[in-house]
Order: C-alpha cells, then sequence, then structure tokens
C-alpha cells in the first residue's frame, strides 16, 4: 500500500502541472499583471494628489504614511477581489469538470481514497491562486517600494490575511463545484453567491438588524484592505476610522475566513465520497 | 478460485431500477462477457465494482475485499476502463500513465520500466509526449487500456472498450484483450453489446436485460444447428423428409436444426446431391440464439 503522504505529494503535483498549463491560469496570470499595471501607472499619476482625495472623501487621516496607506487601500481593495475570480477560474470546475468531462472514469477507478484526490485538487488550485496574488503582490510591493522608499508592515498583513482569504474562498468554490455536475451552472453559481447574495444578504442585514455582518465571507475578506484604512460602507452609514484595523480585528477575521475553509472542505469532502458518475 | 463476486447487487436511480439483484462469481483466468443491449445493465454492475457509482443493495467483492468498504484494497489489483474516459488536458500520456504506476506502488525504475513496456506494447510510441488534450478518440482509448494494464492487475475491468473505434482499431483490442486473457492468464470482464465480440473474446456470457441478468452460459457452438448461406435462395423443403427443421432468415439465410442421426458434414451433402450451391456454413452460435431469445 502506497504511503498517504507520497500518494498526496503525487497527487498534488499531478494537479498542479495541469493547472499551470492551462489557459486559464495564463490568462488570470495575465488579467493580474494588467491589473497591477493599471494601478502602477495610477500610483505613479496620482501620487501628488492624493492628498486632495484623501481630504475630498472626508477620510481626516493623520499620521506619517497617510500617503502610502490610502494608496494601499486602493491596491488593497483590488487584491481582495483577486482570489474571487482566481477561485472561479480553478476552483469552480473543479469537480463538477470530472464529472461532466467524465476524467472521473479515470480517477474514480484508482486505488487512491478520494479525500487525497479532493485534498490534492484543492492545494493545486490554491497554489496557482496564490501564484496569481505573489504576482500582484510584487509589482505593488516594487511600486511602494520606489515611490516611498520602504515598506510599511500594512502591506504585508494584507497578502498574508489575501492567503487566508484564497483558502476560504477556494473552499467555497469547490463545495459548489462538488453539488453540481455542471461546469457552467458551478461557475455562474460562485459568481452569484459572492457578489449578488452576499451582499444582498449584507444590505438586509444592516438595514433590519442594524449592524455589520463581519460573519460573511465578504465582509471578513475586507480586512485584506481595513487594514490600511478602516473605512466601512454600510448602506446606511459610512464607517471611517483613521486608524488602520487592528491586530485583533485581523485574528478575528482571519479566523472567520478560516472557518469557511475548514466548514466548506469538510463538507465537500462528504459530498466528493459520496459522489456518482451515472 | 473465485477472484470476484456481486452478490444481491441492486442500484436504481429515482424510480429507474438500472440493477435488479443481480449476481455473479468469477473465477480467476475467466474470461467473461456481459452482454446486453444499451440501458441493459451491464456499465451500472461495472460502474459498481469500481467505485464509481455506489450500490443501493448488494455488494461486489473483489479478491475478499468488499468495493464499498475497503475501495482501496478491493481496486488495487483491479485494472479498470470505464466507458471512454478522458484525462486532464494539459498532461502528455507519460505523465498520466506515471502517475497511474505510482498511485499503484511502482517506484521511479518500475514506473520508466512500466510506461516503456506498455507504450511498446500498445504502439503508443508516436504520441506520448503529446497532451491529451489534442489526442484523437483512438488514442484515448489506448492510453485508457494502458492505464487499466499498468502495474499487471490480476483483474481486467473494462466496459465497452471497443466502442467508437474504427474497424482495424477494434480488431486490434479485440487481439490485445484475448491475449491478455489466453496467453497471460488474466481474469476480464468486458461488457458489450455486439454478439461479435462476445463470441471472439468470452469463454463465458452474462446476458443481462433491464438489469437483470438472464442467462449466464458457456461460449460454445451447437452441433446440431447449423445456419448455410447459398448463392442463389433455394427450396430446402427436401431435407425435412430426412428430419432436418428448416427455418428461413431473410432472403440470405436458412438455419437448420438437424437430427440426431445427422452431422454438418451430412447435412451439407445432402444440400450439394441436391443441386444447391452453398457460399458458406457455419455451426450456429449459441450466444446469438441465446441473446435474441432472451432481449426479444
Amino acid at each position: 500500500m502506497v504511503n498517504r503522504a507520497v500518494l498526496m505529494k503525487d497527487t498534488y503535483l499531478y494537479y498542479l502541472r495541469n493547472y499551470y498549463r492551462s489557459k486559464s491560469f495564463y490568462l488570470m496570470f495575465f488579467i493580474s499583471v494588467v491589473v497591477a499595471i493599471l494601478l502602477t501607472y495610477l500610483s505613479f499619476r496620482y501620487i501628488n494628489d492624493l492628498s486632495t482625495f484623501i481630504s475630498r472623501a472626508h477620510l481626516n487621516l493623520t499620521g506619517s504614511h497617510v500617503n502610502e496607506l490610502a494608496l494601499a487601500y486602493l491596491w488593497g481593495f483590488i487584491l481582495s477581489n483577486l482570489p474571487v475570480f482566481a477561485s472561479v477560474f480553478f476552483g469552480s470546475p473543479a469537480i463538477s469538470s470530472e464529472i461532466e468531462s467524465k476524467t472521473a472514469f479515470h480517477i474514480f477507478t484508482l486505488p487512491i481514497p478520494r479525500i487525497v484526490l479532493l485534498l490534492g485538487k484543492f492545494f493545486a488550485s490554491v497554489s496557482v491562486t496564490i501564484l496569481i496574488v505573489i504576482t500582484y503582490s510584487v509589482i505593488q510591493l516594487s511600486v511602494f517600494y520606489y515611490l516611498f522608499g520602504g515598506i510599511i508592515p500594512q502591506i504585508f498583513y494584507s497578502i498574508l490575511l489575501t492567503f487566508v482569504f484564497v483558502f476560504a474562498i477556494s473552499a467555497v468554490t469547490f463545495l459548489i463545484s462538488s453539488i453540481f455536475n455542471k461546469n457552467t451552472y458551478a461557475y455562474i453559481s460562485v459568481l452569484i453567491i459572492y457578489l449578488l447574495v452576499l451582499n444582498a444578504a449584507t444590505i438586509v442585514i444592516e438595514l433590519l438588524y442594524k449592524t455589520v455582518p463581519y460573519y460573511l465571507l465578504n465582509q471578513a475578506a475586507s480586512i485584506t484592505y481595513r487594514v490600511f484604512i478602516n473605512l466601512t460602507f454600510g448602506i446606511t452609514t459610512v464607517a471611517v476610522n483613521p486608524a488602520p484595523a487592528g491586530y485583533s480585528s485581523m485574528v478575528s477575521n482571519a479566523l472567520i475566513m478560516f472557518l469557511y475553509f475548514l466548514i466548506s472542505l469538510g463538507i465537500t469532502a462528504i459530498l466528493f465520497e459520496r459522489k456518482e458518475v451515472k | 478460485m473465485i477472484e470476484m463476486k456481486a452478490k444481491g447487487l441492486s442500484k436504481r436511480y429515482g424510480r429507474l431500477e438500472a440493477l435488479k439483484n443481480f449476481e455473479i462469481e468469477i473465477n480467476s483466468g475467466d474470461c467473461v462477457v456481459l452482454l446486453g443491449p444499451n440501458g441493459a445493465g451491464k456499465s451500472t454492475f461495472l460502474k459498481i465494482s469500481t467505485n464509481v457509482v455506489h450500490p443501493s443493495s448488494g455488494f461486489v467483492e473483489i479478491n475478499g475485499k468488499r468495493v464499498d468498504e475497503d475501495p482501496m484494497g478491493a481496486l488495487s489489483s483491479v485494472g479498470p476502463l470505464i466507458e471512454l474516459p478522458e484525462f486532464y488536458p494539459y498532461l502528455n500520456g507519460k505523465e498520466v500513465l506515471s502517475y497511474v504506476c505510482k498511485v499503484k506502488g511502482a517506484d521511479r525504475e518500475m514506473i520508466k520500466s512500466e510506461v516503456n513496456r506498455l507504450t511498446d506494447l500498445l504502439r503508443m510510441n508516436n504520441f506520448m509526449d503529446r497532451k491529451t488534450g489534442q489526442y484523437s478518440r483512438g488514442m484515448k482509448q489506448r492510453l485508457a487500456l494502458a492505464c487499466s494494464m499498468a502495474m499487471d492487475p490480476k483483474i481486467l475491468i473494462l466496459d465497452e472498450p471497443t466502442f467508437g473505434l474504427d474497424p482495424r482499431g477494434m480488431r486490434e483490442f479485440v487481439e490485445i484483450i484475448r491475449n491478455l486473457n489466453r496467453k497471460h492468464g488474466k481474469t476480464i470482464l468486458f461488457s458489450t453489446h455486439l454478439i461479435s465480440e462476445a463470441r471472439e473474446i468470452a469463454n463465458r456470457v452474462v446476458i443481462i436485460n433491464g438489469g437483470e441478468k438472464k442467462l449466464e452460459m458457456k461460449n460454445e457452438t451447437d452441433a446440431k444447428m447449423m445456419r448455410v448461406t447459398p448463392y442463389v435462395m433455394s427450396d430446402f423443403s427436401f431435407l425435412e423428409r430426412s428430419g432436418v427443421r428448416v427455418e428461413y432468415e431473410g432472403k440470405e439465410y436458412v438455419n437448420l436444426t438437424l437430427p440426431d442421426d445427422m452431422d454438418n458434414d451430412g447435412v451439407i451433402s445432402l444440400i450439394q446431391r441436391n443441386g444447391i450451391r452453398l457460399k458458406w456454413a457455419e455451426p450456429t452460435n449459441l450466444i446469438e440464439r441465446k441473446y435474441l431469445e432472451m432481449v426479444n
């Protein structure tokens, strides 16, 4: 019997190769570079107007790194969306495609536990998404170093929190993918849930219960840019806290995202184990 | 020795009962063909046997291990080929086959020699370095067979493996499978809806229809039944005086059932003495007759 850890490593590498050679990966890579170039252009052109932006937005920010924080907030806002689209590319078809394209007949019949297949594929998907995030972040770090002569620690916090978010959103997309047998439904459902349902839920909860639903994934993920400026856009209020989100906020939001990762992957494992190809 | 068995196996998809209380025992070295029309339940049985589908009741046991309880243990000695599997499109044939060997416990050296052996055996040299997304149906079929043969499994489970192949490909495939059973002693469970394939490959045939096992029989001819094809369709009623039962099948064939005191040579010489020239004469294979009886 082959050692499970070895099986896991081989399965991970098998899927990783298929992911990083795919058109989806190159497309997502290209998109992240284009977005980073656009933000680089903005950063160089807007650097001198940042103070106007800050005062016009009534942000009332003070401190020694105001410009960096304001600019990093814009970069961070975009960064928080990258994993969503990357996971739609890599995670949405992860399980549904096994059924739709009949690769399940090749893979399910091998003497390998399905949990190993699932985890191998999941970590491969997370790896390529993190590679996309790293590409974007390297450009961001280069720009900030060039413009400000150093890097504020919040940027590193933001990147690390984005990694946690990658795990959470990937697990959620895998869960949705395991429900469907058609890729199209999986793709659309992930986008609808993240961009429509979660926002709708936020509106409903804010209006009816006058509270920000911090436990929703989109709210927890906003920590990736709230580490720069603690700006919360509610429907009824705009809450601005000039101080960046603190450590306790980072930890609690990271924990919420980690729970999404754990619960989603757990349910996915159960569904995947029961998956049939008729 | 029993290598594989199914007991009380049933599978429901909603209201549809795809398999009903199916039972079978397959011995080491057997070549069992599941024969039945499309939708008969053949694939369902093979999918349950390879852990692609879970049974509603009953179980399949391979080498003493139940597939539903210990799929890894049960499938470790099985080489499966279910329908026409697809492969991950950005991996090449060598990578796919190497992974299958790794999963089946091969070390680096074994993987290399196994990939080379199967590449040569199935004549895949000219496409193993290409990504599988660029493969034709025939190439995928060969790679799938290579995967199922990797690491020399004791049992091959093949679900309509020749479906969609051109006649040459089909012939080669059947030849390979026949050799695996007869020369290498592999146990083979093979499903098809083609009687000709069952006749060529099987030593035992199981006829399935409507999710039920209708009949299990040896692959043999009936010495007392013949089918003849005359150059020109003629009146064969003169044979009835010698006790031969005559049935006309279409405009080409005549089926003859011989009496106990007459053999094949006897009836052929009787036909020729009556001035009828025969294009072809062969003993009737029982599979075809039984299949038509069961399925109709």
